[in-house]
């Protein structure tokens, strides 16, 4: 299993390697550019104050006060919105993880050699893990590297905690998409309705910060659960673990459906539920029936 | 007696409405050369899929080496190499990481020396990336992959697509050579003259039912040729026509020095038949197999 995982995880170098770097250059140029903004700190605290609060809303939390902190800086430069960025790549990586294979014709080969869909499916999703946090660890090296250079203290601990709050939500999301690409015709069906879920809590989580009447819907997707640069001040140890939980879930039903189902090649598509499936098939025998007099 | 290689009994598979196999049975023996003969669609690589655990059918039993695939598909894929009908690598790879990642994957039981071996014969570069590799080159990798842990059944999609006459040969070569050292081989094709070759036994698939299994020289008696023959002076066709397994399809209208005939059967007959006429050229046409198909079973139709 450590081969077909070391091999996952060199497909994924690229992404890993894009996603970290410009993601960790980025993460190491904010406490720098904290530290310059100086005196003028009150004076960019005073323009957002200024900015309609359905827009201040999007980036989550005291925002007003988060400024005054270096921790609050990150949370709104970076940490807020991270889950929505990284999130492409994690439903990327998660609708592709066994349907991209399936799809380019690839997994015929693969399943053919003497290993169980199991673990084949688990060397995936352990691979997908790792890239996930390798590049949230470039990110977090990105972070110390900046706080190096500017010296401005922060709490090591607390970087840990919003990364692992990050590692959660990205692998929630992959997991979703695991799972639908399970279920839906196509990796990029897959793709589609987990982005859709995504942005739709990205905005809701948002919406619901001006609207409390929103925020029992919010509360349904995944973004609700991101604690972003709130975890500085410490994990939510409930949403951590219910977060990790659904992923377990998410990615338990992709397996299970993954061992059952057939593996698609061109033209012979597999996808029609079940019990429509069951509904064709009678039919195509009737007809059959009565073709046959 | 000896457990069948390869067992299928009362095989449905469904795809919604199309019914891709209809209660196909079928056995092969184990240590020979068995052809799986059929047109686009008959049902080939959904019956070699099922072979392998990569689909599974609603109904009916498949056994590989005397295991059911299903319940012992990882034993049964440790024993078994496959070549799928259509192919494709990680190109990203050469084609020695490719083979070295699956023969770690196969527990390194490939010795790396029969796998350069094999590259020499198909004369494959092993040290190029697959995304720059022909057609046919990618192919000897999907060969190579499959022959390289020495299994004891061969499960091959058609084999030769995309080589050339030499290297189809150098593939029969290898294929021989392993049922030599007692492995089984199935294979698919729709190319008659690659199964006349290669295989002892064929079955014929129809509509995902196996309509005939036969030694393969029984199966070219029954196969239908297609015969053109001009001469040197007109002559009369009917003597022709009125040999046993000889129908005469077409005489040119010009001036009768021109026949086409349809031979069903071995040739001993027509060839001295021709001897005494004067013949100026002959060609013979081997028909496709659904032409085969339609003349074997338009005898079962008629009343």
């Amino acid at each position: 299993m450590s081969t077909l995982f070391l091999y996952s995880l060199s497909r994924m170098r690229g992404a890993m390697a894009g996603w970290g770097v410009i993601l960790a250059s980025m993460a190491a140029l904010l406490l720098p550019f904290y530290e310059d903004l100086g005196d003028r700190r009150a004076l960019v605290e005073e323009l957002l104050r200024a900015y309609p609060p359905e827009l201040l809303a999007f980036f989550g939390g005291d925002v007003q006060e988060g400024l005054l902190t270096p921790e609050g800086f990150l949370h709104l430069e970076l940490f807020s919105y991270l889950p929505l960025l990284l999130g492409i790549f994690a439903l990327l990586a998660g609708s592709g993880l066994i349907s991209a294979d399936e799809e380019q014709g690839r997994l015929d080969l693969f399943l053919a050699l003497p290993i169980t869909r199991t673990r084949f499916y688990v060397a995936r999703l352990a691979a997908m893990c790792a890239a996930t946090a390798a590049i949230l660890i470039l990110i977090g090296l990105g972070v110390v590297v900046g706080q190096v250079i500017s010296g401005i203290p922060i709490s090591r601990v607390g970087l840990v905690a919003v990364l692992v709050d990050q590692f959660s939500v990205l692998l929630l999301v992959g997991c979703l998409a695991v799972a639908l690409s399970q279920v839906v015709p196509s990796r990029r069906g897959a793709a589609i309705v987990t982005g859709l879920i995504v942005v739709a809590s990205f905005f809701l989580n948002g919406l619901s910060e001006l609207n409390g009447s929103l925020e029992p819907v919010a509360r349904l997707l995944p973004l609700y659960y991101a604690q972003g640069g709130d975890a500085f001040s410490g994990l939510r140890w409930d949403w951590l673990a219910g977060k990790l939980a659904v992923a377990a879930a998410l990615a338990g039903i992709g397996g299970w459906r993954f061992q059952r189902r057939d593996v698609r090649v061109s033209s012979e598509g597999t996808w029609w539920p079940l019990a429509l499936r069951r509904r064709r098939r009678r039919a195509g025998e009737a007809v059959q029936r009565l073709a046959q007099g | 007696m000896s457990v069948p290689a390869i067992a299928l009994d009362g095989v449905h598979k469904w795809y919604g409405p199309v019914h891709a196999l209809r209660g196909l049975n079928l056995e092969v023996r184990p240590g020979e050369i068995f052809g799986f003969l059929g047109p686009n669609g008959a049902g080939k690589t959904t019956t070699i899929r099922c072979l392998l655990d990569l689909i599974r059918p609603q109904r009916g039993t498949v056994r590989v080496l005397g295991l059911d695939v299903q319940r012992h598909s990882v034993e049964v894929r440790s024993q078994t190499g496959y070549l799928p009908g259509e192919l494709h690598l990680d190109e990203r790879l050469t084609a020695a990481q490719h083979l070295r990642l699956f023969n770690r994957v196969r527990g390194n039981r490939a010795d790396w020396r029969y796998v350069t071996e094999l590259a020499e014969r198909l004369r494959l570069d092993l040290d190029r990336p697959i995304r720059n590799l022909s057609l046919g080159n990618k192919q000897k990798v999907g060969l190579i992959q499959a022959l390289m842990h020495r299994p004891r059944l061969l499960v091959m999609d058609e084999p030769t697509t995309g080589l050339d006459p030499l290297m189809q040969r150098e593939v029969f070569a290898l294929l021989r050579e392993a049922r030599d050292a007692g492995a089984t081989v199935f294979f698919s094709s729709h190319i008659m003259s690659e199964v006349e070759l290669l295989a002892e036994r064929v079955a014929i698939v129809r509509q995902g039912r196996v309509v005939e299994v036969a030694v393969t020289d029984a199966l070219i008696q029954r196969a239908l040729r297609r015969v053109f023959v001009r001469f040197r002076e007109p002559v009369d066709p009917r003597p022709l026509a009125n040999l046993p397994g000889v129908t005469l399809l077409e005489q040119a209208e010009t001036d009768g020095r021109a026949v086409t005939l349809q031979v069903q059967g071995t040739m001993d007959e027509l060839l001295r038949a021709l001897a005494e006429l004067p013949v100026l050229d002959l060609d013979t046409e081997r028909p496709s197999l659904e032409e085969v198909f339609l003349a074997y079973y338009a005898e079962e139709e008629e009343p």
